[in-house]
């Protein structure tokens, strides 16, 4: 990783596949009854054995679109602390998709960032790219009636070169869940953009927990531990990261008695013992999260 | 069959509306866990374990102890039918937080997939609400005691109709006080809401009281003699709850030293 002009640098990276190959996928439709004429009319319906949605409209007609296979993809993300020459500290956060199968499809990523955050710089230049305005709350700003934006990046081809999408931000680093879908070519009896939409946020897509700019420079420790304390659990869910590592069980309880106490156990933190690279990497974004930079 | 992924199929009524699904509080949801081999194809008869877990302090529960509760599942294992798909029924608690469901699918030609589905319990409606010009932030520990909810910046999170409602109505009675610059606002909901515990470090976590802060559509307002308001920002109990009423506040329940004004009945939410 390149760290030209950084005061500190620190990378997180994980694979949505390791050796078993693995996908979390959500769909919010029925199965498909097994006689067309026993579906309601305009439902969504899901068909397992065939990997299709299934709809029948009202004047009775049944159409049919195959989902897209998940995208066979490794998303790694970094974020790297950059001192600017006023003083202040930014963050530059990088997403690199590596597609281990390209001739399976695009793929399109997406995530929810928060829509205050003046900041924010993006650079994607392989990539189409979507930014719009959501109704969803944001939770991490205490912005008054503060909404989240969608950050929607889709590729089509396949790629010359690893492609890394680049966020620039004031924000400190906290860990989000973001998907990553595969594109739906042909669908256009199935309101495509619906159907894509779905796709994207809660059908077919990968999940990954990624670091992404989300707090302010005013959040409190308490309301940072306890996101890091999320972050590293659902890694650990995940399988990214040891449940039986001492490290992690350290860093875990040391973030919990942050949370309670409202006190960042900084030192504490920094005397753990990483020992893995990505421990390490974890270790530095903890610290980084905490002081709002390196100082 | 060496590629295979696991799908979670659910009726989730906002979930395609967030990156990460809501399940309200106190739901039942009846879903599916299908494999699917690498061609998108059910696995049929594969075995699959499901196992529920939470996530510990999100939604500014800032506390924990043993009696944390989890949303449960039923059946915990079995297998698949023909199709593949395994059908479960989900309970959620009646605490906003963030939890997972964590599944082992066994294909019936030995492979084995973990997969993580995380969801939140909660709304994905409330907004936080706080207009400086207007109000005063009081209550959490900035100026009231600790509740294990950090700071009266995690309880400020209302629907979009009492959040507006609360704003007119503190709008029409500064109007009809013109002495008043400001008004103390507290006790919202927390950020996704669901159970408020106010009494968590007090050896009550998890529960009752303050029902009325558990959708985001409930707010209060400091009155006399209360010790976290400036006396000139106070207000006139009975008068303010007047506001409400008029900007559509109708269960508002009298306290000496606060207005509650609630857009809401709390018998409508679970509680």
């Amino acid at each position: 990783m390149l760290c030209i002009r950084l005061s500190a640098c620190f990378t997180l990276t994980f694979s949505l596949f390791a050796e078993t190959p693995s996908a979390v996928v959500r769909m919010p439709f029925p199965i498909a009854p097994a006689d067309d004429r026993s579906m309601a009319a305009g439902t969504t319906y899901f068909e397992p054995s065939t990997g299709t949605l299934s709809t029948r409209t009202a004047e009775g007609l049944v159409r049919r679109i195959r989902l897209p296979v998940a995208p066979r993809s490794d998303l790694d993300s970094d974020v790297s602390s950059i001192r600017r020459s006023d003083g202040g500290t930014s963050y530059s956060y990088t997403y690199t998709v590596t597609d281990r199968d390209p001739g399976r499809g695009g793929v399109n990523l997406v995530l929810y960032l928060p829509g205050s955050d003046a900041s924010r710089l993006v650079e994607a230049r392989t990539w189409r790219t979507a930014i719009s305005d959501t109704d969803l709350p944001d939770s991490f700003s205490m912005v008054h009636l503060g909404r989240l934006q969608r950050l929607a990046f889709r590729r089509s081809g396949i790629p010359q070169q690893a492609p890394t999408i680049r966020i620039e931000s004031d924000r400190r680093p906290g860990f989000l869940e973001v998907s990553l879908a595969g594109v739906m070519l042909d669908s256009a009896d199935m309101e495509s953009e619906k159907v894509q939409r779905f796709l994207e946020e809660s059908g077919t897509a990968l999940r990954a927990v990624v670091v992404a700019p989300l707090f302010t420079k005013t959040a409190g420790d308490r309301e940072i531990a306890a996101n890091l304390h999320y972050g590293v659990s659902s890694l650990v869910h995940r399988g990214v990261l040891g449940a039986d590592s001492l490290y992690v069980r350290r860093l875990l309880s040391s973030l919990g008695v942050t949370v309670e106490s409202g006190v960042a156990g900084l030192t504490e933190i920094q005397a753990l013992q990483p020992v893995t690279t990505l421990e390490r990497r974890i270790a530095n974004q903890v610290v980084s999260a905490f002081r709002g930079g390196a100082k | 069959m060496s590629v295979w992924r696991i799908v979670r199929i659910a009726l989730i009524p906002s979930a395609a509306a967030f990156a990460q699904p809501f399940y309200p509080p106190l739901g039942t949801f009846n879903e599916s866990i299908v494999c699917l081999d690498q061609n998108g194809h059910g696995i049929p008869y594969a075995w699959i374990e499901l196992t529920p877990a939470t996530y510990l302090f999100t939604n500014a529960h800032l506390h924990d102890d043993p009696t944390h509760p989890i949303s449960t599942v039923s059946p915990l294992y079995g297998y698949a039918n023909a199709q593949g798909a395994f059908a479960y029924t989900m309970r959620t608690t009646l605490i906003g937080q963030h939890e997972a469901l964590l599944s082992r699918c066994i294909a019936p030609g030995g492979g084995v997939l973990h997969t993580t589905f995380q969801h939140r319990v909660g709304y994905p409606d409330l907004f936080y609400n706080h207009h400086e010009s207007i109000w005063r932030k009081i209550g959490g520990t900035d100026t009231g005691k600790n509740t294990g909810h950090g700071t009266t910046d995690y309880n400020r999170y209302m629907r979009l109709d009492a959040a507006y409602g609360i704003y007119y109505s503190t709008l029409d009675y500064l109007g009809a006080h013109p002495n008043q610059t400001r008004v103390c606002t507290n006790d919202m909901a927390l950020p996704w809401g669901g159970k408020f515990d106010i009494e968590a470090l007090e050896g009550k976590p998890w529960r009752n009281p303050h029902v009325s802060h558990d959708r985001g559509t409930a707010a209060d307002i400091a009155g006399p003699t209360s010790s976290q308001c400036p006396v000139a920002e106070q207000v006139n109990v009975a008068q303010f709850v007047q506001a409400c009423v008029a900007r559509g506040a109708h269960w508002n329940v009298p306290h000496a030293n606060h207005a509650h004004c609630n857009w809401a009945n709390p018998t409508t939410y679970p509680h």
